[in-house]
């Protein structure tokens, strides 16, 4: 018994309230943060009332009529493949939202400092109103049924996010943002080429009608041109160069939701446009895309041993992790694909952590440069203490949830590779060995943020205010209770993608 | 099913309308100046165009009941005489015409307020919308040529407006012996269809030429056409006169040639090589010239300091995407190519008004320093935002749904690659759109101050943005009437022949 | 009936004709002729043809040439317009001297 309406209302909560947090904030100033938050958490209220109706499977759906001559519905879909995500995404927004108050306000100080002029109340409006739309986007994408509904909620990801580098972030923001907005809609318009021939050959614009494109010559062209959207935005190796830029240089909040929650939406898509509907197509990809996975977990890992600026080293961190995700992927099974959904949910609370961290130590310590950091865990126990967590989630540590994932995906990878070639063990076995670099970066790198000597300069560092702290430690929460009680994730993963494949 | 209507000089109404309007705005004018009325032009001008739209849309009743109507000019029966025909392709274009020339008008009010001559003004650009809709409603090739050359004449001088300076007149100059030759290109080709079939009407030609097999007298004719309309849609190569003669126009007038003048010339390039040709024959060289002129006018596009050149250019790369529907040549192709039609008209006729109010009110083209202006000029910086997503092709708004169903037909039709170079150019045009926006979004220099624009110039860009947007979401009515007229075109072909010869 | 290929010929010589003073010459007045050389070609070609039926003239065609003289000549006596006001101003009509936009 759900609510009617709950899906569209959903997406139209979020979207309404932007324009009315505009008019507000332009009012209020900082406060607007606040009223921010409201249709973030009406809109978690439906989704959790849908994820208990949906218990032990089944789904539910709406759709609407757009252009039905035109062969465009306006149909959403949310079922055990889409809830966590939803959830996942709703809770990242939400908090970020919060953490966003304190953290925007000390920028803007920042900026004050810089540049002798007061902020105007405009920009704490627009940066909350594009936060709203950004999640709309980004809601909207997990939701879709049909295919270029899912193409205007993809690149309505693009624009606010674009539009909040450009105006909020660090260094060369402006290149940076075009750079960013350069890289991910090229990879959209092969994406929307990919689309557009499919339904030459199907007929139809739906998602669930791309099953039809197996068997047609042209399956493989349309397959990798729609995978090749989705891998620009995962940055897997070798598309991967925005991404450092990018996340290194967002504003901390927007970065903390591009690289958890944005990323791996590309992830999720490959799930539901490419290995469900066209799994044979894709079964044929197995070995090449595992060997590439591989190839991004381990660039990814060096490259962020190499790194000295905390965000870039947070940045890298999510291209190994996308590897990761990609792995599972790869292996076109029931528990690769599960644990690549189960990893995005990890990743997406864990980074969420870690970028929240990297944002405490800016804003309290001053400096990005980890180098310039050291025994801060005298200072700032909570923020250590979460920073360990953050790390130990994504390094999959139990008893927090990343372990769960990692098994998963591996079990997957294994289940394939017993059953394939040579390489595939190879690639597999290599894979394990490499979850020594995730490990071995994140201690590292705590052990010369938080522990050692503590610096002349930094003897009056305080401890973050509750805030910040505060969405960091629910993030840290959902993850050590999922990692001691799986169930309530896999229970919705395993038996639709049982199903499916 | 269809009546001939022949008394007189007969003309459709909407047509009779814009040439009496045209020819009463002299007088108006020079009365207005006489009595010393100030507004009393520019109300007569909006009541012209209010009136031609309200035409247009009794005309669409009677061409729906009727199919296809035709209007005999001289009293000579056709095929011998030169002849209206107007379906539903014709209502869709003379409404698209009538929607931008309207809201130009509004607009023009408040912009044109301060300069001198503003009677010839206003009575030129009822003329050339009056030679825009005879293009779009000929029937056969001659009536065509006489409207095509009212349009452009009256453009010509348009162009060359603000005659103190010298810009406007180079590029007045250019752009009048360039379209000149592509007129006497035009005769050229009127003659050999003339020499091939004895007639210039359409559906003659139609019956008797089509399908015919290729000769050098055919590619003769093929060149010909695309040489004579091709200057005034600005195809590659044939494009030179373009980013000189939009930027140096007076704002209105940019936004009319770029939004419709240009669209016109495709119309009456989709018509005659439909009519002419069958599709298959001019499916690879259009869909050559539709290559050469998305990426080089792209790629100029990237190195340009003025907004308005920049814009320019612009539309010299949605012409070529345009040209994809043409190529495509199918009833889904034609569809996308009118439906981009209107929906670019509305996108760059708003783009070039909104950078206009800037203009306006800065004094400045180039876009460097402009930088700040969406902090001092939020409603139209705005709007100018939502124009430029839209010839993105962002989802949301209109442009994106006339380009997806361009590329898709693109796919349809078996010109895969041409998709592929079509999204590309696509991407790569958002590139120099960006560059638009982050000037829209920066913060401004010391000393840099502008007010908004004044309400009425405020007002028609709002309103054209909010047609984008809600194009954008709703595009259900626009894509069934783009489909209608498509389908008139290319399947109603009998029904059009049919018309005429019985 | 008439033979054809003179009058072919003529028309095709006098579209380079037109086409080379277009192109070539420095002076507006020079390239408005040209342009207006461009003209009467086409109209000639028009003519011509008219005289393929056999047995008569066509007058279709007469009549559609002499409505296109007058419309060219329009557009001429606009150029002309145009290259009147250059002079007032300029005081020259050499258009290599009066090129200032750039690409």
């Amino acid at each position: 018994m759900a609510i009617p309406y709950s899906l569209a209302l959903v997406l139209l909560v979020p979207l309404v309230s932007a324009p009315i947090v505009y008019f507000l904030g332009k009012q209020m100033g900082k406060k607007v943060g606040w009223v921010a938050t409201l249709p973030l958490i009406i809109t978690l209220l439906l989704i959790a009332s849908l994820a208990v109706e949906l218990n032990g499977g089944g789904s539910y759906s709406e759709s609407y009529s757009w252009a039905p001559d035109a062969g465009l519905t306006f149909g959403l879909l949310v079922d055990g493949l889409s809830i966590w995500m939803l959830i996942t995404i709703n809770v990242l927004c939400l908090m970020i939202c919060v953490y966003s108050v304190t953290y925007m306000e000390h920028r803007f100080e920042e900026e004050e400092h810089h540049t002798g002029v007061p902020t105007p109340n405009s920009s704490y409006a627009s940066y909350y109103a594009l936060y709203l739309f950004y999640a709309v986007g980004m809601l909207g994408t997990v939701l879709t049924t049909n295919l270029i509904q899912f193409y205007l909620f993809y690149e309505l990801m693009l624009v606010p996010s674009w539009a909040l580098i450009n105006n909020y972030g660090y260094g060369e923001k402006e290149r940076i943002g075009m750079m960013y907005f350069m890289w991910t809609h090229v990879g959209a318009v092969i994406l929307l080429a990919g689309i557009l021939s499919s339904f030459w050959v199907t007929g139809s614009f739906e998602i669930a009608a791309l099953a039809g494109v197996v068997g047609s010559p042209m399956a493989g062209w349309i397959a990798f041109a729609i995978l090749i959207g989705f891998f620009t935005k995962m940055a897997v190796f070798g598309i991967h160069i925005w991404l450092p830029y990018a996340h290194g240089e967002a504003p901390t909040p927007i970065s903390a939701l591009l690289s958890p929650a944005m990323i791996g939406i590309g992830a999720y898509a490959a799930t539901r446009l490419v290995i469900i509907p066209m799994f044979p197509v894709f079964a044929t990809f197995s070995t090449v895309f595992s060997f590439w996975a591989l190839l991004t977990m381990v660039y990814g890992g060096l490259m962020a041993l190499a790194q000295d600026d905390i965000k870039r080293f947070l940045a890298y961190s999510s291209v190994s992790q996308m590897g990761y995700i990609f792995l599972g992927l790869a292996s076109a099974a029931e528990y690769g694909v599960s644990g690549a959904i189960f990893h995005y949910v990890t990743h997406g609370f864990g980074k969420c952590i870690l970028f929240g961290v990297a944002g405490i130590l800016m804003s309290q310590v001053g400096t990005r440069s980890i180098k310039e950091m050291g025994g801060l865990a005298d200072r700032m126990p909570i923020t250590a203490v979460l920073c360990l967590l953050g790390f130990f989630t994504i390094g999959g540590v139990p008893p927090t949830m990343g372990f769960m994932s990692k098994f998963f995906i591996f079990s997957g990878t294994f289940s394939t590779a017993l059953a394939g070639s040579t390489t595939q063990l190879l690639v597999a076995v290599v894979s394990i060995i490499m979850t020594v670099l995730t490990v071995g970066y994140s201690l590292w790198t705590v052990r010369r943020i938080f522990f050692g000597p503590l610096p002349e300069h930094l003897k009056d560092v305080k401890e973050a205010p509750l805030t910040m702290t505060l969405p960091l430690l629910v993030f840290a929460l959902f993850s050590v209770i999922i990692g001691i009680y799986p169930k309530l994730v896999t229970d919705y993963l395993l038996p639709f993608l049982a199903n499916a494949l | 099913m269809v009546d001939i209507i022949s008394q007189g000089i007969n003309l459709p109404l909407p047509l009779l309308m814009l040439l009496l309007g045209g020819l009463t705005s002299l007088m108006v004018g020079l009365l207005s100046e006489r009595i010393g009325v100030a507004k009393l032009r520019e109300v007569w001008m909006i009541i012209v165009s209010a009136a031609t739209l309200t035409s247009i849309y009794y005309l669409n009743q009677s061409v729906q009941k009727a199919g296809v109507l035709v209007i005999s000019i001289w009293g000579q029966l056709p095929p011998l005489g030169g002849c209206f025909e107007i379906d539903t392709l014709s209502i869709f274009m003379s409404g698209s015409i009538a929607v931008l020339g309207f809201l130009v008008a509004l607009y023009s009010i408040s912009y044109m307020e301060k300069e001198s001559r503003l009677t010839e003004f206003y009575t030129l650009m009822t003329f050339m919308m009056a030679g825009m809709t005879g293009v779009v409603m000929a029937g056969d090739m001659f009536t065509l040529f006489v409207f095509w050359e009212l349009m452009g004449l009256s453009s010509y001088v348009l162009v060359a407006f603000l005659k103190s300076k010298w810009g406007p007149i180079e590029a007045g100059f250019k752009y009048l012996v360039m379209s000149a030759t592509a007129g006497a290109f035009l005769i050229l080709s009127m003659a050999i269809i003339y020499g091939m079939t004895g007639t210039l009407n359409f559906a003659a030609i139609a019956d008797n030429l089509r399908g015919a097999a290729v000769s050098p007298w055919i590619i003769a004719l093929f060149s010909t056409l695309v040489v004579g309309f091709g200057v005034k849609s600005a195809i590659v190569p044939l494009h030179t006169w373009l980013p000189d003669a939009h930027p140096e126009a007076p704002s209105p007038i940019s936004a009319l040639l770029s939004g419709i003048v240009i669209e016109t010339g495709l119309y009456a390039l989709a018509r005659v090589l439909f009519l002419t040709f069958d599709p298959g024959m001019f499916k690879l060289p259009i869909a050559f010239l539709a290559v050469l002129t998305m990426t080089l006018a792209n790629v100029m596009a990237l190195l340009q300091t003025d907004i308005k050149r920049l814009l320019a250019y612009s539309s010299i790369a949605q012409v070529g995407y345009m040209l994809i529907g043409l190529a495509a040549g199918t009833t889904y192709g034609f569809m996308a190519l009118f439906l981009h039609i209107f929906n670019h008209s509305m996108m760059k006729g708003m783009a070039f008004l909104a950078s206009g109010s800037i203009v306006h009110e800065t004094g400045t083209r180039d876009i460097s320093s402009l930088r700040g202006i969406g902090k001092m000029m939020p409603v139209t910086s705005l709007s100018l935002f939502i124009a430029l997503l839209g010839l993105g092709g962002v989802p949301g708004t209109n442009g994106f749904i006339s380009k997806y169903h361009l590329f898709s037909a693109a796919f349809g039709s078996g010109l895969g690659w041409l998709g592929i170079m079509g999204v590309l150019n696509s991407a790569l045009s958002m590139a120099y759109y960006i560059r638009i926006m982050q000037v829209l979004l920066g913060s401004p220099k010391e000393g840099f101050k502008a007010n908004e624009a004044p309400i009425l110039m405020l007002t028609v860009t709002m309103a054209m943005a909010a047609i984008i947007v809600i194009l954008g979401i709703w595009p259900a009515p626009l894509i069934n009437f783009a489909t209608s007229a498509s389908q008139s075109l290319v399947e109603g072909l009998s029904t059009y022949i049919g018309a005429v010869l019985g | 009936m008439v033979p054809l290929e003179p009058f072919l010929v003529s028309v095709g010589l006098m579209f380079v004709i037109g086409l080379y003073s277009l192109m070539v010459k420095r002076d507006m007045v020079r390239i408005l002729i040209g342009v207006e050389i461009l003209f009467n070609s086409a109209n000639l070609c028009f003519i011509a043809l008219s005289t393929q039926v056999p047995g008569f003239v066509d007058p279709y065609a007469h009549s559609i040439v002499m409505m296109a003289i007058v419309l060219d000549g329009t557009v001429i006596a606009v150029g002309l317009a145009m290259v009147m006001n250059v002079y007032k101003h300029y005081k020259t009509i050499d258009i290599r001297k009066l090129r200032r936009l750039k690409w």
